[in-house]
């Protein structure tokens, strides 16, 4: 046996898998990466000097340049409060028409009220999960990052595609205070990956999450053709949305969840874990 | 090697997650603790997250995470030393002696374990990750000759009496 494959045996008794390590990761990153280094500029050095005249026409382009970035920034303002253009717009329109149907009121002190769980261990990766379906979800999580603003956490449901079909909306808010529940992009993945929730609606504000400017939309949409890429074949598709609610919120939430052939609600709070 | 553009929406993460991996099986490799090693790969990510704008060679950025990694080994063990002295070994080196081949290995692991940190680090990165020398260096920071040097002079270490040659192959 030669030297290499010796050091590999010796070493893999004690590497032992570690699927999970990913996951863990990406949450431990999001809880504490707040303080993002942003490089410094360098200081300006003496053989610029010659240049700075011709640089001044330089500035000035790209002032005018600027003015025009703003001009089209607006329309891109525009255009972030427009709903996904990947899913059926007349079926978001109809859903997102669906009112509010009314949730408890949850006083100071009182416990927040929990969906039932349901054991949906033979359908994906999670055991137990919240709901009685179609939409089953996490508790919102056990990382979450906290800004300015308010707490971002990022959570996941499991849809039985057996019983729903079509995109599917999902609203919430506190209901303790009825403070204004909201989604965005996760910070750590790139926008519109196969598998997350949707931000939709008009954005009603930002907030800066881990460096980066967050629009805050009303509402999310799933879109059942693009699951989460480690959807196993034959498992439920699980989706996951980046959430936050506000500093005044108590952190009870109540979901509204519309899909085209059926309307429900879950209850969870914020489960926080140090 | 994916190319890393900061100020573009590609995460991290993205980026990060191939690297997970191999990160932990380096520090595995290192620290012979699994739960310190996922700790480990925890806090190099983190590092490496609010760090990354610095990578201006972004070719580099698989040797440049795991030469973190490395280093928060090396700070764990320091951390961890205290215990290290009164527990003696890990428990992982109480293999059943009737079982020779897991007794080899425990040897090998010992001495590993025996080998300072960079011999250790350079033993590990090559034969364990497989990184050709020149990526070696990036991790450990020298150049390729010294960093082949350092992986000689570990392997003398590690086996007195095997030639150079055989134990490369």
């Amino acid at each position: 046996m030669s030297l290499r494959a010796e050091i590999r045996a010796a070493i893999d008794d004690v590497t032992p898998p570690a699927p999970t390590l990913q996951h863990k990761v990406e949450a431990f990153v999001v809880a504490n990466g707040r303080d993002r280094v942003v490089p410094m500029h360098r200081p300006r050095t003496q053989w610029s000097r010659p240049f700075r005249g011709p640089m001044s026409l330089v500035a000035a382009v790209l002032l005018v340049v600027l003015i025009g970035g703003l001009v089209l920034g607006g329309r891109l303002l525009r255009d972030l409060n427009a709903p996904p253009q990947t899913i059926n717009q007349a079926e978001l329109k109809r859903l997102e028409s669906r009112p509010l149907r009314a949730m408890p009121t949850v006083r100071p002190g009182d416990p927040c009220p929990t969906s039932p769980l349901t054991d949906v261990s033979a359908h994906g990766p999670e055991a137990v999960l919240l709901g009685d379906g179609p939409v089953y979800s996490t508790r919102l999580g056990a990382q979450f990052v906290i800004t300015n603003w308010g707490t971002w956490s990022v959570w996941s449901v499991l849809v039985d595609t057996t019983k729903a079909s079509g995109p599917i909306l999902i609203r919430a808010r506190d209901l303790q205070t009825h403070a204004e529940v909201v989604f965005g992009w996760n910070p750590l993945t790139a926008n519109g990956q196969a598998g997350d929730g949707i931000p939709t609606g008009r954005a009603t504000g930002t907030d800066v999450v881990l460096g980066q400017t967050e629009h805050l939309y009303p509402e999310v949409v799933l879109d059942l053709s693009r699951p989460f890429a480690l959807t196993k074949a034959g498992d439920w598709p699980i989706f996951k949305s980046f959430i936050g609610y506000p500093k005044a919120a108590a952190g009870c939430i109540g979901f509204q969840i519309d899909g085209t052939n059926f309307t429900g609600t879950n209850f969870t709070e914020l489960i926080v874990v140090s | 090697m994916t190319e890393v553009h900061p100020a573009s929406e590609r995460s991290f993460t993205d980026l990060l997650a191939p690297l997970v991996q191999p990160a932990y099986r380096l520090a595995c490799a290192m620290l012979h603790d699994a739960p310190a090693a996922e700790d480990v790969v925890q806090d190099a990510s983190l590092i490496a997250w609010r760090k990354l704008s610095k990578l201006h060679d972004h070719s580099k950025l698989r040797a440049w995470f795991l030469g973190i990694v490395a280093n928060e080994c090396r700070n764990a063990k320091r951390r961890r030393w205290v215990s290290w002295v009164n527990l003696g070994l890990p428990s992982v080196l109480s293999v059943p002696s009737s079982e020779e081949n897991s007794v080899k290995r425990a040897d090998l692991r010992r001495a590993l374990l025996q080998l300072g940190h960079d011999d250790r680090l350079v033993v590990v990165l090559y034969f364990y990750l497989d990184m050709p020398v020149a990526d070696i260096a990036l991790v450990v920071g020298a150049s390729t000759d010294a960093a082949r040097a350092r992986l000689y002079r570990a392997i003398h270490r590690l086996r007195p009496g095997l030639a150079i040659e055989e134990a490369l192959r």
